[in-house]
C-alpha cells in the first residue's frame, strides 16, 4: 500500500484563553495520499485554518498548545521538528494560499521585491541568481497564472492591483517551488463569482499540471465538488465523515453533512431548507461525547455520552456517528 | 407575537390613489461621484419598479452600484438625477429633507452586522431607538415590551437585552439589525446583502426567517446579492446590474429558463453547483473572463464589450438601448433588437 504524504493522528489542540482552555481540535484524523486531491468543509470556527496552520507549524504557539496527537509528513513529525527543519518544509514541500489576498501580501513592498525574496530564501538561492534572472523566474509564473503584463506587475504595490489580481500572484508565489503539497484556504471567498471561476479553473489546470496534493477547504462546496477526489466534513474540532467527493454530496450519511449539504441555495429553486437549529459549542466547556448531539435530529441516548470512532461504510466511505455502528440500526 | 399593520401617517393625508400596484417606481436614476480621479458614475440610467409585496432581487458584481441604489433609495444620497416614486410619492430627495413617516416606511438591513451595530450600546439600546424616535411606544415599560417582542419575533431569548453587539454570534447580530429594520412596521425593507458574510447553515435560517416576515407583515423587498443560487429561491423578479446599469431585468423563472444578456450567460455559468440536475440548467459554458472596470474609466460603447464573448463592431461604438424581447423580459444587448 502507498505511504500517505500527510497523516495527521488523533489531534488535540488548545488555546490558552482567560478563564480556560479552548479546546478546539479533539482527535482530528486526517490523510492525504501523494497527488491527492482532497476537500475540506465545514462551518465557520470550526478549525479548519487551524489544523492547517497546525500542519505548517504558523499558529502562535504562545496561545495555542498541542496536546495529544502527531502530524506525519513523509513518515516524520511535523511537531517533533526545530525550526529550522520546519522552514526548509515550508521553503520547499508546503505551500499555503490564503483566504485574503489583501492581507498576505506585504503592503509597503512591491510585488517584485517580494518574489525576489521568496526566490532568495527559497530553493532557488543555491543557484545564485542575479535580479534580472530572478526577475525572469517571477514573469515566468506569472504569466503562467494569466496575468498580463507581468513586468507592470512586479512594479506596482498590492493596493494598485485588484482582489482577482492580488490572489493570482498569491497562487504564483505558492507554485514558485517544486512542492509536494499546497494547501489552498478558501482561494475565492473574498472575490466575485466570475473571478472566482475563473481562480478556480487556474487552480485546476495548475495542480493537474504539477501534479501535487492539494488540500481545498472551501464554503463553496460546489468548487471542491470540482477539483476534489476525497472531502472530509469537520464540525466543532473532528472530522465527522470521509468519502469520496461524489458520496458525500449524493449520499452524505452523518447527520451534520446533510444538513449542512441541504442548506445550499439550489439553481433549481426548490426552496431553502431551514438550516440548522443551535449553533456552534462553545469550546470552553464542549459538549460532551458527539460534540453534535446538541443540534441533531437523530440524538440517542450513547451520543449524549461517548464521542463515535469512526465506523467504515465502505473502502473509503468512514462516518463519525453512532447510528452506522455495525448491527445497530 | 405578530405585528399589526399601521399605516396611518400615509393613509390619512389622502395622498394614496393607487393607480398601479407599484410599492417603488425608479425611473432614469442617477448618481455621479466626483473624486480626485474623475466622475465615478457609480448609478447611470436605471430604470426598474418593485410590486408590492414583492422581492425584487438586483444582482451584480462589486463595484456594479448596487449597494448605490440601495443608499440612494433609503436617502442617503442625494440622486444626481431621475425619480424615485414611493407609493405615487416623489422620494428623490435626501433622507434629512424626508418626513418622519417615510423613514419609518423604508428601512435598510446592512450587509455587514459587526459594524451597523453600535459596539457602545447594548441590543435594547439598539433596537429602543427606532421605537423611540418614531414614537411606536410611549414610554419605557412599553417599550421594554416591545423590544423583547421584537427579540421573540427573531428567536433570540428575552436576556439578549442586556447583551452587546461582540457579544454574540454574527448570525445572531444580523437578526438584531432585521429586527430593528422590522421595528417601526416597514413596508420596504432594503437587504443589502445580509447573509453574504454568514455560513450556509445560518444563512438558511435567517432567509427562511425573512420570507416569513414578508408573508406575515405583507413587506416588499429590494434584495442585494452577488449569489444567483439564492436568488433563484427568493426573488420574483431579478434585475442585472453591471457598471452602474441594469443589463437585463425578467421575472425570476423567464430569467433563470431563458437568460439573454451575455453577461447574465456568464453569470450563471460561473456557479459551481452540486447536482447534475442544476448543471443542466446553467447555460452552456461560457468562458469567465476579465474582470469588472474601475468605474472612473467605463469603457466607451457598451460597458461590457472588454469581457463579453459575442462582441459585434457596433459594440465598441454605441451603448445599446433596453428592449423589451418577451413580455416583462427586458434586456440591453445590441444582439437584440
Amino acid at each position: 500500500m502507498q505511504r500517505p504524504l500527510l497523516e495527521v493522528k488523533k489531534l488535540n489542540l488548545e488555546f490558552k484563553v482567560f478563564g480556560g482552555f479552548l479546546k478546539v481540535l479533539n482527535n482530528v484524523n486526517f490523510t492525504v495520499m501523494p497527488k491527492e486531491k482532497v476537500g475540506l468543509i465545514g462551518e465557520t470556527g470550526c478549525g479548519k485554518t487551524t489544523t492547517m496552520k497546525a500542519i505548517m507549524r504558523i499558529l502562535g504557539m504562545t496561545s495555542a498548545r498541542i496536546t495529544k496527537g502527531e502530524i506525519l509528513f513523509k513518515g516524520r513529525d511535523i511537531l517533533k521538528m526545530n525550526e529550522a527543519e520546519v522552514q526548509e518544509i515550508r521553503r520547499k514541500e508546503i505551500s499555503m494560499i490564503f483566504q485574503d489576498p489583501t492581507a498576505a501580501l506585504n503592503p509597503v513592498f512591491t510585488i517584485g521585491s517580494q518574489f525576489r525574496n521568496i526566490i532568495k530564501y527559497s530553493m532557488l538561492s543555491k543557484e545564485n541568481l542575479t535580479k534580472k534572472e530572478m526577475e525572469a523566474r517571477a514573469i515566468e509564473i506569472l504569466e503562467k497564472v494569466m496575468l498580463p503584463d507581468p513586468k507592470r506587475i512586479l512594479k506596482s504595490y498590492p493596493i494598485q492591483l485588484s482582489g482577482g489580481m492580488r490572489q493570482r500572484v498569491c497562487i504564483a508565489m505558492a507554485l514558485l517551488s517544486n512542492l509536494d503539497l499546497l494547501i489552498a484556504d478558501e482561494p475565492g471567498t473574498s472575490l466575485d463569482v466570475t473571478i472566482k471561476d475563473q481562480i478556480l479553473h487556474l487552480l485546476n489546470n495548475l495542480v493537474k499540471e504539477k501534479d501535487i496534493s492539494v488540500i481545498l477547504i472551501s464554503h463553496a462546496l460546489g468548487m471542491i465538488k470540482n477539483i476534489t477526489e476525497r472531502t472530509y466534513v469537520m464540525y466543532a474540532g473532528s472530522m465527522v465523515e470521509v468519502a469520496k467527493t461524489a458520496d458525500i454530496f449524493n449520499k452524505p450519511l452523518h447527520p451534520y453533512s446533510q444538513d449542512l449539504i441541504a442548506a445550499v441555495p439550489k439553481l433549481t429553486g426548490e426552496g431553502i431548507s431551514q438550516g440548522i437549529p443551535g449553533h456552534i459549542p462553545d469550546y470552553l466547556n464542549p459538549p460532551p461525547g458527539c460534540r453534535y448531539h446538541p443540534r441533531c435530529r437523530y440524538v440517542m441516548p450513547i451520543c449524549k455520552v461517548k464521542n463515535p470512532p469512526f465506523f467504515k461504510v465502505n473502502e473509503v466511505h468512514q462516518v463519525a456517528c453512532w447510528l452506522f455502528k455495525k448491527g445497530g440500526n | 407575537m405578530r405585528f399589526i399593520k399601521l399605516h396611518v401617517g400615509f393613509l390619512k393625508k389622502g395622498e394614496i390613489k393607487l393607480v398601479n400596484n407599484n410599492i417603488l417606481t425608479v425611473k432614469n436614476l442617477k448618481k455621479y461621484f466626483i473624486t480626485q480621479q474623475g466622475i465615478v458614475k457609480a448609478v447611470n440610467d436605471i430604470n426598474f419598479s418593485i410590486k408590492e409585496g414583492e422581492i425584487f432581487g438586483l444582482v451584480g458584481e462589486s463595484g456594479s452600484g448596487k449597494s448605490t441604489v440601495a443608499y440612494t433609495i433609503a436617502g442617503s444620497y442625494q440622486p444626481t438625477e431621475g425619480e424615485i416614486t414611493y407609493r405615487n410619492q416623489d422620494i428623490s430627495n435626501e433622507s434629512k429633507k424626508r418626513s418622519k413617516e417615510l423613514k419609518k416606511e423604508i428601512q435598510i438591513v446592512f450587509q455587514d452586522p459587526g459594524t451597523s451595530l453600535n459596539p457602545a450600546r447594548s441590543i435594547y439600546q439598539i433596537l429602543e431607538l427606532p421605537l423611540k424616535v418614531h414614537g411606536i411606544a410611549k414610554n419605557r415599560k412599553e417599550r421594554t415590551e416591545k423590544v423583547k417582542e421584537l427579540l421573540k419575533m427573531v428567536e433570540l431569548p428575552e436576556d439578549y437585552i442586556y447583551k452587546y453587539p461582540q457579544m454574540i454570534g454574527g448570525g445572531e447580530r444580523q437578526m438584531i439589525s432585521i429586527a430593528r429594520a422590522l421595528a417601526t412596521n416597514p413596508s420596504l425593507v432594503l437587504l443589502d446583502e445580509p447573509t453574504s458574510a454568514l455560513d450556509v447553515s445560518i444563512q438558511a435560517k435567517i432567509i427562511n426567517m425573512l420570507i416569513q416576515f414578508q408573508k406575515d407583515f405583507n413587506l416588499s423587498y429590494l434584495f442585494i446579492t452577488h449569489d444567483l443560487s439564492l436568488m433563484r429561491n427568493l426573488a420574483s423578479s431579478v434585475a442585472i446590474m453591471y457598471l452602474g446599469k441594469i443589463c437585463e431585468n425578467a421575472s425570476s423563472s423567464e430569467f433563470f429558463k431563458n437568460p439573454l444578456h451575455p453577461y447574465t450567460q456568464m453569470l450563471l455559468s460561473s456557479i459551481p453547483v452540486l447536482t447534475d440536475e442544476e448543471e443542466r440548467l446553467k447555460p452552456k459554458k461560457i468562458k469567465s473572463a476579465g474582470e469588472i472596470p474601475s468605474p472612473v474609466n467605463i469603457p466607451p460603447g457598451c460597458s461590457f464589450h472588454l469581457r463579453c464573448p459575442m462582441k459585434m463592431d457596433v459594440c465598441f461604438k454605441k451603448d445599446p438601448v433596453m428592449v423589451e424581447v418577451t413580455r416583462g423580459h427586458f434586456v440591453r444587448c445590441h444582439l437584440f433588437k
